[in-house]
């Protein structure tokens, strides 16, 4: 059930010869494939923050113009936390154009630096291939709720439909309930490591 | 279990989440998934926005490969994409071709005054046992050559213009032996292939643009040669000059090392889950007398792409079960290459594939 790094560190791997192939011979075509594999979350990450299809669509064209311009600068390393980055930023300049705000977006810049410096930290949860006595202990000072999100999610192993009947409320609710509790978790499992490394 | 990789799977599980098709296991795997990576789950939350039809008409516009209405169903699609891909570059190719270098008709010999071939008569020991006599111009008709690859008979287009099967074998100078994997491109030409799990290789060329090939392979010299039209052995040495930082010619190379670290292919889903994917998505073939547990053995490469090409039965107690292996393996999970030295390559695989009855 663990999510399989090395294929990520994997697919890294083919973007970074495909940018390689595309610097060496410009051929844009290379590029546009590349982007082809990934245009969807694009689309789908400036859906879920402009909530406009029309201009969810215009930033796919808008993003992949940044990367025929960014590829030829730089050998993008990472291209998906790249479009991650450049989409979100882009979401988050037109928002500010149009006056409006996303909650979601107000520690933006500050997420981004850290992102640019550290790339995507995973949760511990997401890393941890079991539950360590301390994070059992974080999981269970969390409300009920969110227990059950995390339990029936990490320990459990089931979806969210399956979850919600639990909670008494829908998928999206149960996801936003356990991204509530996973930032919870993060600050009481440092916590609770840095307390063991001290003893 | 068998959702064949068109050229993205991860759209393909999108729409098959979306659309509430995924069964539970699989849905809680693309959602655990997802909670890696922000963008996975942030996109999946935007779509979240939509209804299915109109998303898949916002993908289309989008000029993607979107699957219609029924996700994997758009594997035939996506082939006869890849057919069309091809047929255009080919078609690109021939028309450059002939409107840069007009056909020569006289000279159907390019002078092969690059090719060194060093100790052929060891070589030739090993692979055509039955020739020890013949030279290396002259040797290697057919049995040298891959014995899955049919014969490309030479054909005649565009104004007497013969398009040749170029073919030949690499192999490593010091250890005599076919070298698979070896990346063979044509100079000023975008036509590239790789050499097979035999060392050989072969590529379909207009005659009149006299090719020159190039061997690249990594920890080896890289190698410029002419080629007739009969199979011939191309030698290629280990290097040992260190080369200028600015002739390293791009990725596989940029890596090397004195011991190559080398991971074998593997199945993406892991090993234990693809052999269950083996035994039970096997038809036992019908009409068999007396069905008892097969063994076949199959040998094929993986494509940096993960994608099992070249595959080659080595033991098989019937022509039924030769296709109903090589059904599996194509229809099967992907694969992860080969990775030299941090970067993917092409990788040979062995694998043994046990069939049993159903009663």
């Amino acid at each position: 059930m663990k999510p399989t790094v090395k294929q990520h560190e994997f697919d890294r791997q083919l973007d970074r010869l495909e940018i390689r192939a595309f610097r060496r011979d410009g051929d844009l075509a290379v590029l546009e494939n590349l982007y082809s594999k990934y245009v969807h979350l694009v689309y789908g990450l400036a859906l879920n923050y402009l909530r406009n299809r029309e201009k969810a669509k215009s930033s796919v064209q808008i993003i992949f113009e940044k990367l025929t311009v960014e590829a030829v600068k730089t050998e993008i390393q990472n291209l998906k936390l790249w479009l991650y980055i450049t989409t979100k930023s882009y979401c988050y300049t037109e928002l500010q154009k149009e006056g409006e705000s996303d909650l979601r977006l107000d520690s933006w810049e500050a997420e981004r630096l850290q992102l640019l410096e550290k790339g995507i930290e995973q949760h511990p949860l997401d890393r941890m291939s079991r539950l360590t006595p301390a994070v059992r202990k974080c999981i269970d000072q969390l409300p009920q709720n969110e227990k059950t999100c995390v339990e029936w999610f990490y320990l459990k192993e089931k979806p969210f439909a399956e979850i919600a009947p639990f909670i008494q409320a829908d998928e999206a609710t149960v996801k936003q309930t356990l991204h509530a509790a996973k930032t919870k978790l993060i600050t009481c499992i440092e916590l609770e490591h840095g307390r063991q490394s001290d003893e | 279990m068998a959702d064949k990789a068109t050229n993205n799977e991860h759209l393909e599980n999108l729409l098959a989440y979306l659309a509430n098709k995924l069964p539970s296991d699989e849905r809680y795997r693309f959602e655990r998934e997802s909670e890696c990576d922000p963008f996975d789950y942030e996109a999946l939350d935007g779509f979240k926005q939509l209804s299915l039809p109109e998303i898949q008409k916002d993908l289309r516009s989008l000029k993607l490969n979107a699957p219609s209405p029924l996700p994997f169903k758009s594997i035939k699609m996506a082939m006869w994409g890849l057919v069309g891909v091809v047929a255009v570059f080919a078609l690109v190719f021939l028309i450059r071709t002939i409107s840069n270098r007009p056909p020569k008709l006289t000279d159907n010999k390019p002078v092969s005054n690059t090719i060194s071939p060093v100790d052929s008569s060891l070589f030739k020991s090993e692979l055509t046992p039955e020739e020890p006599n013949s030279g290396i111009q002259n040797s290697q008709p057919d049995e040298a050559t891959t014995p899955e690859e049919p014969q490309q008979v030479p054909t005649t287009v565009a104004g007497s213009d013969q398009i040749i099967s170029y073919r030949g074998i690499i192999v490593n100078v010091e250890t005599k032996r076919p070298m698979p994997g070896v990346e063979i491109s044509v100079k000023n030409s975008s036509r590239q292939t790789v050499t097979g799990y035999d060392g050989s290789f072969s590529l379909d060329l207009a005659e009149s643009t006299h090719p020159v090939f190039i061997a690249r392979f990594d920890g080896m010299e890289e190698k410029q040669f002419l080629l007739k039209e009969k199979a011939e052995t191309i030698y290629i040495s280990p290097e040992n000059i260190e080369k200028p930082a600015d002739q390293v010619p791009m990725s596989v190379r940029t890596n090397r090392a004195a011991n190559p670290e080398f991971t074998a292919p593997a199945p993406s889903v892991g090993m234990a889950r693809y052999e269950e994917y083996l035994s039970r998505n096997q038809k036992y073939p019908e009409g068999i007398s007396n069905p008892k547990v097969e063994e076949i053995h199959i040998n094929f490469l993986v494509k940096t792409t993960g994608q099992p090409i070249k595959l080659q039965v080595t033991k098989t107690p019937g022509q039924a079960f030769t296709q109903e292996a090589i059904r599996l393996v194509l229809d099967g999970p992907k694969w992860n290459p080969a990775i030299v030295n941090g970067n993917p390559s092409v990788g040979d695989v062995s694998l043994k594939i046990t069939f049993v009855p159903r009663r």
